[in-house]
């Protein structure tokens, strides 16, 4: 598997998607062509320990967002949301088909979850010194 | 050499609707025009839902097939700019070229001009405002209707906002249906009225140029929610259905590519200097009248470098504040069914009661634009995130607030000699300083209180970068007086006898609204009274 391929499969699952979604994987490379993305050294580094430990990754992606650091990775995850947000198959995580009960309760549970998250990650992130 | 009787600059809104005065009195006109096309995306559905559930194309139709979504703003005030719209500021840069530290005007150099991307919110101006802009009271009221019925109109009759959107002035269809979040908003300012009324504040249906009821070739709107991405049939008013329209018929000729750089009176016409802006080739037209519907601060180009002037125009813009709103009791509710992404309502604030000095904000409840564009702002993971905008969307409205405008010392436009293909460029200075910065910041507060009593939460207040209202005005405001830079009561420019000027440019204030409708109805008038001068 090439880098780009490895990364598209981390992102696509990380989002949602089935691993081995080939296709994806093509539109996500090319997409990283289209929109001439390029990753320095440090990203790269930084990408090869998230394939290591997926885990992290909603920290330090959500505390990039947090520092409004304007880097390749943040780019590449936002490339793979938008293009399964495009994708049929997709389609029912971006809409709400029918009423959600709770919304207000669920909305703000998760959302105080993913800002901790955030946090957590941007503590690393200075931790690590990955700004 | 031919000599025509009109040549138009411009097909934009104006341009459209003072072709289409003379065409219909039997004139022989001409528009030049630089006159950009897009190329329509292909589409096998034009509904926004079946799209996105079947449609295994559509990130070529949501996101461009150069992923153009994706990509950075190409210019700083259209954030929000779809693959299909991306025509309209197409060569903007090149051959449009602005100097400033920060004024970003948005121009088209389009076919149809900035009217492909309006957002149909069509308005008139009370009597105070007409006064101060300039424009006769009687002569727009007429003007108003004709357009109206020209263009078609929908709107509300009989609520809060009718008499600050047309005063029932005009023809109009039935209102469009509004969507269920807007509803919801529509509901509690009922409920409440009695507290926005003692703040001088107004809600209801926008009046807009989107069709109800079919009209003439074109076909009631669909709610299909594609607004942002196509015109399914041509239910939104854009000028290039005139255009179009009278070329069919064979009453106009339109010459597209054709960027007009300056023009010379002779003793019977009037020579156009133009440049083709693909094969390079320099021409001149003639002609016994000439309008100038080039948009406020291309018409101001034109005009300078006729001129070989260098000197300082004034120049009005709104200012505009946008607030993201969470209407909490809409988070989480079913986001499947009809929907339009358009204005859904119009609020109005009259600070001191006359209907002068209003500042309107449009309500929008956008779906088509995909939640994307929203997750990478969000300050959280993309996982999280998007799955928080599921909920939120539904609940997401967005206020777009515009606040008045009148003439202040700081502001203005000046031609520079450059290296650029028009060997000039335009040099422009605008800030919002003292008294009008104070007023901005308390129809803000004003505002956000009201949205509070809607329900809603105010997630930002954004003071967006100054051009990002994208209504210009003022540079030669109209004056009985015979002056250079100023346009006389009949639209015809001082110190010219037979240039006469159908955009913009003579309006000396700027309402807090869209000026777009009193736009058309000026360059209706302008038209007729270019014809008194046989
Ligand atoms: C996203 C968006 C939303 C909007 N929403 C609203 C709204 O809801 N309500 C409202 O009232 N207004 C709205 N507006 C503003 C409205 O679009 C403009 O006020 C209106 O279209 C201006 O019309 P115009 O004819 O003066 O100029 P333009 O539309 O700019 O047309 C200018 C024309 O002149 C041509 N041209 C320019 N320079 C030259 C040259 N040198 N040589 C040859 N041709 C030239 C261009 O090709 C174009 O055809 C909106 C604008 C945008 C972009």
């Amino acid at each position: 598997m090439t880098q780009l391929q490895t990364e598209a499969s981390l992102f696509a699952q990380y989002l949602g998607a089935e691993k081995k979604d080939t296709q994806l994987q093509e539109r996500y490379i090319s997409g990283i062509e289209l929109l001439n993305i390029k990753t320095s050294n440090k990203e790269l580094a930084i990408l090869n320990m998230l394939v290591k430990f997926p885990f992290l990754l909603p920290y330090i992606d959500g505390g990039f967002a947090l520092l409004k650091v304007e880097n390749s990775i943040r780019k590449k995850i936002g490339l793979m949301s938008a293009l399964l947000e495009t994708e049929p198959a997709f389609t029912a995580l971006f809409l709400v088909e029918k009423d959600l009960s709770f919304a207000a309760i669920r909305f703000l549970y998760r959302g105080s979850i993913a800002l901790l998250k955030s946090i957590i990650g941007a503590a690393l992130i200075y931790l690590l010194k990955w700004r | 050499m031919e000599v025509v009787d009109y040549i138009i600059v411009g097909s934009g809104c104006t341009g459209a609707m003072a072709a289409a005065t003379l065409c219909a009195n039997g004139k022989q006109v001409v528009i030049l025009d630089t006159g950009i096309e897009g190329n329509p995306t292909e589409t096998n559905t034009n509904d926004f839902i079946k799209k996105r559930y079947h449609d295994q194309q559509q990130a070529d139709f949501f996101l461009g097939k150069n992923l153009e979504a994706l990509q950075a703003p190409t210019h700083a005030n259209i954030p929000q700019q779809t693959a299909q719209r991306s025509f309209i500021t197409k060569l903007t840069d090149t051959l449009l070229p602005i100097e400033s530290t920060h004024f970003f005007p948005v121009e088209s150099l389009a076919l149809g001009g900035l009217g492909n991307g309006w957002g149909l919110g069509a308005y008139t101006f009370s009597a105070n405002e007409l006064k101060r802009v300039g424009l006769n009271e009687k002569e727009i009221l007429n003007a108003y209707k004709l357009i109206a019925d020209r263009i078609g109109i929908s709107g509300e009759t009989n609520d809060d906002a009718s008499r600050f959107c047309h005063n029932n002035t005009i023809p109009l269809q039935p209102p469009l249906e509004i969507n269920a979040t807007a509803n919801s908003l529509y509901q509690q300012y009922q409920k409440k009225k009695p507290l926005f009324s003692a703040k001088h504040i107004s809600m209801g249906k926008p009046s807009l140029a989107l069709l109800s009821a079919d009209k003439d070739n074109r076909k009631s709107y669909a709610y299909n929610d594609l607004d942002f991405y196509s015109n399914e049939g041509n239910s939104a008013y854009r000028p290039n259905i005139t255009i179009e329209t009278l070329t069919h018929q064979g009453k106009l000729v339109y010459r597209k590519n054709w960027l007009v750089i300056s023009f010379k009176e002779a003793d019977y016409y009037t020579i156009v200097y133009c440049l083709n802006i693909v094969t390079k080739e320099k021409k001149e037209f003639f002609t016994k009248k000439l309008i100038l519907a080039a948009s406020t601060l291309s018409t101001a180009r034109i005009i300078l470098r006729s001129f070989n002037s260098d000197i300082k125009l004034p120049v009005l813009c709104n200012a505009y504040t946008y607030m993201p709103l969470l209407h909490w009791p809409h988070l989480g509710k079913q986001n499947i069914g009809r929907h339009c992404g358009l204005a859904q309502l119009a609020m109005f604030y009259d600070r001191f009661n006359n209907h002068e000095e209003v500042a309107m904000a449009s309500i929008y409840n956008y779906r088509s634009l995909l939640n994307f564009r929203i997750s990478k702002q969000l300050p959280l993971n993309y996982a999280d995130g998007n799955k928080l905008l599921q909920l939120l969307m539904p609940a997401l409205c967005i206020a777009g607030i515009f606040h008045p405008a009148a003439y202040q010392p700081q502001n203005f436009i000046r031609l520079h000699k450059a290296d650029s293909i028009t060997g000039d460029l335009l040099q422009a200075a605008y800030t919002y300083l003292g008294a009008e910065q104070e007023n901005i910041h308390h129809t803000e507060k004003i505002y956000a209180s009201a949205f509070s009593k809607l329900q809603c939460l105010v997630l930002k207040k954004m003071s967006t970068p100054t051009g990002a209202s994208i209504h210009y005005a003022g540079t030669l405001p109209f004056s009985s007086k015979d002056e250079l830079f100023h346009i006389s009561p009949d639209g015809k420019l001082y110190g010219t006898n037979h240039v006469f000027i159908a955009d913009g440019s003579g309006f000396s204030y700027l309402p807090g609204k869209g000026l777009t409708l009193t736009l058309m109805a000026n360059a209706h008038n302008v038209a007729l009274k270019t014809m008194q001068y046989e």
